[in-house]
This record gives structure tokens, sequence and C-alpha cells, in this order.
């Protein structure tokens, strides 16, 4: 036997500290962990404000057509469930309403040219129409936020905030409009303006509003810009900052058509590929989410002020147009084609078929049962301006069922399919 | 009888201060430092710092530590910046008696901050790092005890062969820490959900049914029954096959094989590596001694230096042999209250995996899928008129999903809506709850009844009156699904 030496033991910790620390670096940091802090997007363009909004996806031609394209039908196949399947689906989907949604941009970019043209009642009432249209459009692409169009907040890992560029609410503001139509600033290049000036918001403003004020300080530069002037300028202002804006639409709705062409972005098979996601489970989770808007944007942020049931600040979706309940309408309609299937009457892969095939029948009846519920209440809702109270509280307690069920079921801890809850941090478990 | 008591008592003692070779303890230090050094980081890295301490606008406490708040966002980056290099200094065994008690103090504090972030394996690293902050770890293969060596060369001193050895109390406080944590992870585990419907673990296979070879497996009819009953029966006896030496290296290799598949399915972190290198403290106390000499293909290294019995010390030092006992008396005491603190439940009565009551610190540990929808309903005591407030208006989505579910952190959340309205302005007011809560893929249940003022209801630890009994039917089958 002999002494050992007094460095010996520092080798042994040397040794064991080696290998214990690359194994658990190689464990605990591994590339398959999608949690916060852990982007592997590899995309460009950060979140909603680093967005040019302008078309720079795919890869493609950019140039927008002037009149429609043919979308096809809505993709409702019947197939075999798989989550591969499901993935595909809700991709296949989101590129149909993608292509619906450019058609109606386009249409909204002619009717605000012509009548900025020649502007008199009747352009002005098409173009009002158009842009209603290119709403109810857009109120289904709402209910697929995920991918490049989702903010960097709901799809950390693949979000360009491209949703924001075209319908800011809530976070929409007049005033940056009007600065835009007293300062004329947005002819230094839309990408200047912000998101909350531009997109839909401000076409329903340009277009839907009859007044002269500004809600901009006076003492602003915005605002002695405004007062300065006449009626005339600023009808012409308004009229050419709408044919900026809807140019602009059309060409985010050009960029979000390619995120999801096959010689675009091909974003579809991204998803099945789970690239930049990390598992397949996480791509379910992050596509899943976007079925969280009955309860959070239409319950809580729709619904909640106006029926007086919660002690929030009301920030109107379309104050000027006044098509909040169609919005509604069109929005859990998009909601079945995301959960059911794309398909008339919801045919096709959808979230349901996913729990039938989990044994979970029984949940994938009560969801589709509160969504009928949900949809009924919506058809027969009046315009928001002339529904009481008591109506809107009716409203909120009928949408609530199904916001419940996705809340208490559908996702979170007890969720069946393991769907996580809509998460601004993740963690480690037990 | 009572000399019978005192001759068992004194073997006792005797068998628990018989020195024992430090190494496993030298070995553990390191090992759990470099881990915990790991998860410090991991908290950087991931952004957690910001995400689950600092950037919640309300916290949830624990009962009796209202006054622990966090640092500024700076402050505790910084501190968890030290904290990692505390787990390594404690690893090096570097100044051990002040890193080590720094560390631990420091991670209970982390802990402390908001109950919402409560994990088993947290706690655990807690309890872990304050046993080593106390026990003689720096004795062996440490930065202390080189200096030692090199103090004692100088002044021209003999090395002490205490130095190389502890007391055996040491080695059963260790394993008798991690048995529990395996033993009670295996009971909770014995109840109908898991071992007659092999749920949760039916849920929770299905988000890894991507896995190549294994995620077709658990497509497989009763597979996550099949996994349900071996996670039981492993968690149950593993501490009994590590004790047998003749079992022990196959139950060690059990043990990798069942934590590496548990870290690939869920997220549980830094669990799986720290029970690994737990579970070591089962094998011989010098076995780091013969895994060297086995690398060096050599004699196993002189084990250490022969002692003097304890008997003999004790009897050259009363003051020594007192202080000895209270030492035992106080690992024993810590070790009943490790023993009673999961089963403390059973005073409740119920199902603690619905009420919670008595669930942390239990290791009841991966064994509900548990969630639901809270509403607080704000009454205004004047008007009448009830507000709904959901829990995102002042929860992150981290927090709600945690507090979905756990009765006592509703109510604290109450308190706090409540104490919110008034200083807005609403006056006096009721806080209701409208609850529906999921166990393992039931049908959402009421778990809070909606008639109770929950802002006139103080926490404690009495049973909680103002939660209904957990729904009785079975969960429904779930099968994972490609």
């Amino acid at each position: 036997m002999t002494e050992r030496s007094p460095r010996q033991p520092f080798v042994f910790a040397g040794l064991a500290g080696a290998v214990l620390a690359a194994v658990t670096v190689v464990v605990a940091c591994s590339t398959d962990d999608p949690r916060a802090g852990k982007n592997t997007n590899t995309s460009s363009g950060g979140g909603a404000s680093a967005s040019s909004g302008g078309s720079s996806s795919g890869g493609i031609d950019a140039t927008a057509p002037e009149g429609p394209i043919d979308c096809g039908a809505a993709p409702g196949a019947a197939a075999p469930f798989s989550k591969q399947a499901l993935l595909s689906a809700a991709g296949a989907c989101a590129a149909w309403h993608a292509c619906t949604f450019q058609n109606a941009a386009t249409a909204l970019r002619t009717s605000v040219r012509e009548h900025a043209t020649a502007p008199d009642e009747a352009k002005l009432t098409a173009a009002r129409a158009a842009w209603a249209t290119a709403m109810n459009e857009w109120s289904k692409m709402e209910l697929f936020q995920f991918g490049p169009a989702a903010s960097r907040a709901r799809d950390q890992y693949h979000g360009r905030g491209l949703r924001s560029f075209v319908h800011p609410w809530p976070d929409h503001n007049r005033c940056q409009i009007e600065t835009q139509v007293a300062t004329k600033g947005w002819q230094e290049g839309m990408e200047t303006v912000l998101p909350g000036g531009r997109g839909l918001f401000a076409l329903e403003y340009l277009l839907f509003y009859p007044g002269a004020d500004t809600v901009c300080l006076p003492a602003s530069t915005t605002g002695q810009a405004w007062s300065a002037l006449g009626a005339a300028e600023l009808a012409t202002a308004k009229r050419d900052y709408a044919v900026a804006v809807a140019d602009n639409v059309v060409a985010l709705a050009l960029e979000l058509r390619n995120v999801w062409l096959p010689e675009g972005e091909d974003f579809t098979k991204k998803l099945v590929a789970f690239e930049g996601y990390g598992s397949e489970q996480e791509t379910l989770n992050v596509v899943a989410w976007a079925l969280f808007y009955p309860e959070d944007e239409i319950k809580d942020q729709k619904l909640g002020s106006p029926s007086g049931m919660q002690a929030r600040t009301h920030v109107p979706e379309t104050p000027f147009g006044a098509t909040e309940v169609e919005n509604i309408r069109t929005n859990l309609r998009a909601f079945r084609s995301l959960y059911q299937g794309c398909g008339a009457d919801g045919a096709g892969i959808g979230f349901d078929d996913w729990l039938v095939a989990a044994g979970q029948e029984q949940l994938s009846n009560e969801i589709l049962t509160a969504l009928a519920q949900a949809e009924t209440a919506a058809d027969a809702f009046p315009a928001f301006a002339q529904a009481t109270e008591a109506q809107f509280r009716s409203f909120y307690e009928a949408v609530k069922p199904l916001s419940d069920l996705l809340k208490t079921r559908f996702f979170g801890s007890a969720s069946p399919l393991n769907l996580k809850l809509p998460a601004g941090a993740a963690s480690d478990t037990d | 009888m009572l000399a019978a008591v005192r001759t068992h008592a004194r073997r006792l003692e005797n068998a628990l201060v018989r020195p024992i070779d430090v190494a496993w303890l030298a070995a553990y230090r390191v090992l759990f430092g470099l881990a915990l050094a790991v998860s410090m980081e991991r908290f950087l890295a991931y952004g957690w710092v910001e995400s689950l301490i600092v950037g919640p606008r309300v916290r949830f406490h624990y009962w009796g530590f209202g006054w622990v708040e966090p640092l500024s966002s700076p402050a505790m980056h910084t501190l968890f910046w030290v904290l990692a290099g505390l787990a390594l200094a404690m690893a090096a065994g570097f100044a051990f008696r002040l890193t080590a008690p720094l560390f631990a103090a420091g991670l209970t504090y982390i802990q402390l901050i908001d109950v919402s972030t409560y994990l088993n394996h947290y706690y655990l690293a807690g309890l872990l790092a304050w046993l080593l902050a106390i026990s003689p770890a720096n004795r062996a293969w440490s930065v202390d005890a080189w200096l030692r060596a090199r103090w004692r060369a100088w002044r021209g001193r003999e090395g002490d062969a205490t130095e190389r050895e502890v007391a055996a109390a040491w080695l059963v406080l260790f394993r008798a820490q991690i048995g529990i944590v395996y033993v009670f992870a295996g009971l909770a585990k014995a109840q109908s959900d898991w071992l007659l419907h092999g749920q949760p673990l039916g849920i929770w296979l299905g988000a890894s049914t991507h896995l190549p070879v294994l995620g077709r497996l658990f497509t497989i009819p009763g597979v996550p029954l099949a996994m349900s009953w071996f996670g039981f029966v492993f968690d149950t006896t593993i501490v009994l096959w590590l004790s047998w030496r003749r079992t022990r290296p196959w139950a060690y290799a059990v043990v990798i094989a069942f934590h590496v598949l548990t870290r690939l399915l869920f997220d549980i972190g830094m669990f799986p590596i720290i029970m690994s290198l737990s579970a070591l403290v089962f094998f011989e106390a010098s076995w780091p001694r013969a895994l060297l000499a086995r690398l060096r293909r050599r004699e196993h290294g002189a084990p250490p230096p022969k002692a003097a019995d304890a008997t003999d010390r004790a009897a050259a030092s009363p003051w020594r042999a007192r202080l000895t006992r209270a030492a035992l008396a106080l690992g024993a005491l810590y070790l009943v209250v490790q023993v009673l603190a999961p089963l403390r439940c059973h005073a409740y009565g119920g199902n603690v995996l619905w009420h919670e009551q008595g669930m942390r610190f239990s290791w009841r540990v991966m064994v509900r899928a548990k969630g639901g929808a809270n509403m607080f309903l704000v009454r205004q005591k004047e008007t009448g008129r009830v507000y709904h407030v959901p829990p995102r208006d002042y929860l992150t989505p981290y927090q709600e999903n945690e507090m979905s579910g756990q009765p006592d952190l509703v109510l604290q959340l109450a308190h706090h809506i409540r104490r919110d309205f008034e200083a807005r302005g609403f006056g006096p007011v009721e806080v209701h709850v409208e609850s529906q809560v999921s166990l393992n893929g039931r049908r959402g249940a009421p778990l809070i009844d909606p008639q109770v003022d929950l802002s006139a209801i103080e926490d404690g630890l009495g049973p909680a009156t103002w939660l209904l009994p957990a729904p009785n039917e079975p969960p429904p089958p779930t099968r994972p699904v490609l």
C-alpha cells in the first residue's frame, strides 16, 4: 500500500465533476427543450415592432395580383387521425384562410383606390362594404394565430407579429392614424408607421369616421398640423393615407399567404416537421393556443366590460364600422374550422378527432355542444350599439361554458391531450 | 427492562457514531454541488429568474412567510450567479463552512418567494443542501482539506485520522432522507387512479408518442398501466434493492434507466440527476475509493486509518458524548418530521390529490394531472353588483395554472382581489369563486364552495371547510395517440 499524493482527491473530484457536468449539461440543456429562453427560431424579424409589415417572406415574387386568385374549396377531406395529419390540416386551413383574406384585401384596395381617385358616396359605400368583407375574412384569421402571423408572445419560436400590422386591436391608436394623415409621415415608407396606426383599423377610421376632429393633443405637432388643414385638404389627406394603408394591407396579406405557400415559406412543412418548436407536442401546443380566443378575446375583451361582468376598460374592436357581433360570429366559425375541421360544417381533421382517438369523445362532444351554444347566441345577438347590458350578460354566459371547458379540461395540467395553457413562462414540474 | 433498553440504546449509539470512510460524503458534496450549480444556471439561461421570480405582480406566500419578497431584477440575477458560484465552491470544498450554509440559505430564500414555484425536487435540493452544510463533507477531497494538510505540513504535524472518517450516522441520515423520498413517492401511487386506471401516466405518455420506438410502444393498450405499476414497484422497493449488497449494482442500473426515462418523458429538470447521484449513498461508504482504484487498475486504496472507538472517545470526553447524543437526537427528530410530514394529509381525510391539504413536502411526485378554471366573483356589499374577475388580471399564466388546482393559493388571490377592489374605490366587497377543476382527466367539478366569501376566510393549518368533496367517478380512459 502506498500513501496517496495529496493531489489525488482533486483528480477524482475533477474527473467526477467533468463527467457529471457534461452529463448534466447535455440532459438539462438538451436542444429539444422547448421552454422559455430556448428559442431556436431562425427566421428573420423579431416581435411585432421588428417586422416591416411588408413583403419579406418566402422568396417568391411579392407582387400581389390585381384580381382574385383561386383559393379552391376549404380543405376538409376526411382522413385517419394522426398528430401529423392534424398539424397538416391546421396548416392547410390557415393557408386557405390566408388566401381568401388576400382576395378580400385586394378587393378592398381596389375600392379604396377608386374612391380616392374620384370620391363619391357610392364609391365610399363600396369601399366600406369591401372593408367589412376584409374584416370578416380577417376575423377568421384571428383564430389562426400561430407561426409568423402570431406575436412572439404567442409563438415564441416563429412568431413575427404579422397579425398586429393587419389588425392591431386592442392596441390600435386613432391618434397615430391622425398623425399620419396630418404629417404625411407615411410617405417615408409604411415601415415608419407604428402598428396601431395602420391596418384594418386605420382603414375603418378613414372610411367610416365622418368627423374632422382629432384626438391628438392640440398642442402636439399632429394637433397643430391638423388644425392647419382645411376641410378639403383633410379629406384628401385621409383618402391618400387610406390608399397607402390599403396597399400595405395587401402586401401583408401577400406575405401571410406566402408563409403558407409550398413555393414560399411552406410553413405547413415546418409545422409537420415541428421545425424550431423542439417537439411535436410543443408544436401542437402552439397551434392549439389559437383556440384560446373565445376565452381571452371574445369572453373577456369583447364581452367582459359591456356585459358589466368585468371591471375592465373596454376597447371596441371596430368602433366606427360597428361590426363587432359579425366579427364574433366569424371568430366562432373559424374556431370550429380549427377545432373540428376546415371543411363545411367542420368536415376534416381537427382537435376533436384527437380527443376521440384518445378516448375522450365525451369531452369532444361537450366542447362542440358549448360551441354550438355560443354560435347560437352570437347569431341571435343584435348589433352592439342596440344591445342592452342584460343581453350582453346573457351572451357572455353563453360563451362561458366553452371557455371554461377549454381552460378546465382542454388545456392545462388536466388536459387529456397534454396541451399546456398558453404560457408566458414554462418551468420544470414536480 | 430499563437496562435492556439502555443496552440497546448504547449499541445503537455506538453503531451510529462508528467511524466510516468519509469518501462517500465528499463525493456526494462534489456531485451535488455541480448539479446545483447547473440548476442555478438553468434558471438564468431559461429566463426563469425574470418570469417566475421577479416578474409576477402578485405573489403567493407560504403560511407565515408573507414577509419574504424578491430582490430587484438585477439583484436577483446577481444572486443566482452568486448561488451558482457558491455551489461550485461547495463542490470544491472551498471555505465550506461558509459557502455551504450560504448556498442553502439562498436556495431556501428563493423557494420561499412564491409558493406557486414549489416543486418537490427544489424542496429536496434545499433539504440536502442544509444536510450537507451541517455535515463534515469538506473533510476530504476538498480545498479546505488540502489547505489544512499544507498548514500541518508547514507546522511539521502529523495528519489526523479523524479527517478521513465520518460518523456512520451521517450515512444513515442521508440514506434515510433519500429513502423517504422514494418510499413516499411510491406510497403516493398506491391509489386507484394510478394502479387501476393507469392515470395520469396514460395522459402524459400521449405527449411523447413522437419518440422513436418508445412512442409507438406507449400507444399499445395496457402499456401506460404496466408502466404505472412499474413506477409504483420501483419507488416502493428500490431502497430495499439498493440496500442489499447483492442486488445493489443491478438496482443502481435500474435507477439510472428509470431516471433517464423520466427525464426523457417529463419536464422534471434536475430531479432525475439529483436522485441518480443521491442513490449513490446506498453504496458502501468507500465506493469512491474503490471506483478510483478500479479506474487505475490497482488495489483498493488504503482504508481510512482506524480511529479511536466511539466509546473510548466518549469516555475520554464526557461533554463530547453529550454533544454527540444531542446531535443524534436532533437527527432522529429531523427524520421523524420527515416521516410525519407526508402522513399529515391523513389528518384531513378525503383525497389529498383533490383538496391538497398536506400535499406539499410529502413527495407526492408526478401523481396528478390537475387543472381548472377559476373565476372570481367580486360582489359589492352595498350595491350587490357582481364583477367577474379572471385570475390573469393579476397572475402570470404559469401562476394561474399552478393556482387552478391549489385551493390555498385561490384563497390568497381572493384576499388580494378584495384588497385591490377596495383600494380602487369599490367599497367593501365579498369575493367568491366559481371553480371547475379536473383531476386525472375527469370532468371538471367545483373544488371550492361558491357560496363562501373567501375574503372572510383566513388561511391556516386546520381543515378547509370551504372545499367541496372530490368527484367519485373513476377517470375516463385516455389513450396515447400517434
